[in-house]
């Protein structure tokens, strides 16, 4: 970004964490109120996307490193998996539920499995859509 | 529309004309319909603890449907890193 103004740098940094605190939120509390994983993660992205905007998309990278977002995203995955498959292991089938009254196995409320695979959502989508951006946003020419 | 032949336009045609004749002609209230309805309103908070329906079915009575998108973003991120990512497997 050549062109860039000192408004859009003070500002995008100054609004980056808040529209990010904004994604955990929905994603936190997509339970009782309008918001869930893919609507969070992309506004947690959009959050980074803003910094790059306003920064150099270098100093983003060197902030959320693409080996790392990468890392992050496949993870998450395979940690919904994980929560999905443990569904079969302890309650009735794959994606199953712990019944809600019952403390036959594990004991655990319904809503903290639902939680669990909201923010793997969240954090899945968060990064992807990061990875999305930042890849295309590269510019070889300027490349440290 | 050289290389379709015509009949299979048509038949698309009619298909979708079916379509929307069969949501106009099945009422809202229809018996089963209400069922569902009253299934996902009375069961989703009590057996998946959330309040919000949409949270509900996305992430419990359609779970399958929110892993197969997930699958399509990994698919898509995995196909930009391949030929646009210059880093962490990229082609360039």
């Amino acid at each position: 970004m050549n062109r860039r103004t000192e408004l859009l740098d003070v500002i995008s940094r100054k609004l980056a964490p808040f529209v990010m605190v904004f994604g955990l939120y929905l994603v936190a509390y997509a339970h009782r109120s309008p918001g869930g994983g893919f609507q969070g993660g992309v506004v947690i992205a959009s959050a980074v996307i803003l910094l790059a905007l306003g920064r150099d998309i270098y100093d983003v990278e060197r902030l959320f490193p693409l080996r790392a977002l990468h890392f992050v995203e496949v993870f998450a995955f395979l940690l919904f998996l994980a929560v999905a498959l443990g569904g079969a292991l302890f309650w009735a089938g794959i994606f199953s539920y712990p019944p809600a009254g019952g403390q036959e196995q594990l004991g655990l409320p319904p809503r903290l499995v639902l939680s669990t695979l909201n923010a793997l959502i969240g954090v899945k989508v968060g990064s992807g859509v990061t990875l999305l951006a930042l890849t295309l946003f590269e510019d070889d020419r300027r490349r440290p | 529309m050289r290389g379709v032949p015509r009949i299979l336009l048509v038949l698309t045609l009619l298909v979708l004309l079916g379509w929307v004749l069969l949501a106009a002609l099945v009422p809202s209230g229809h018996e089963a319909v209400g069922a569902g309805r009253a299934g996902f309103l009375g069961e989703s908070e009590q057996s998946t603890g959330a309040i919000n329906l949409v949270s509900a079915i996305y992430l419990a009575f359609r779970a399958y449907d929110t892993m197969g998108e997930a699958i399509v973003l990994m698919l898509a991120v995995a196909g930009v890193s391949f030929f646009a990512g210059s880093g962490a497997g990229g082609r360039k």
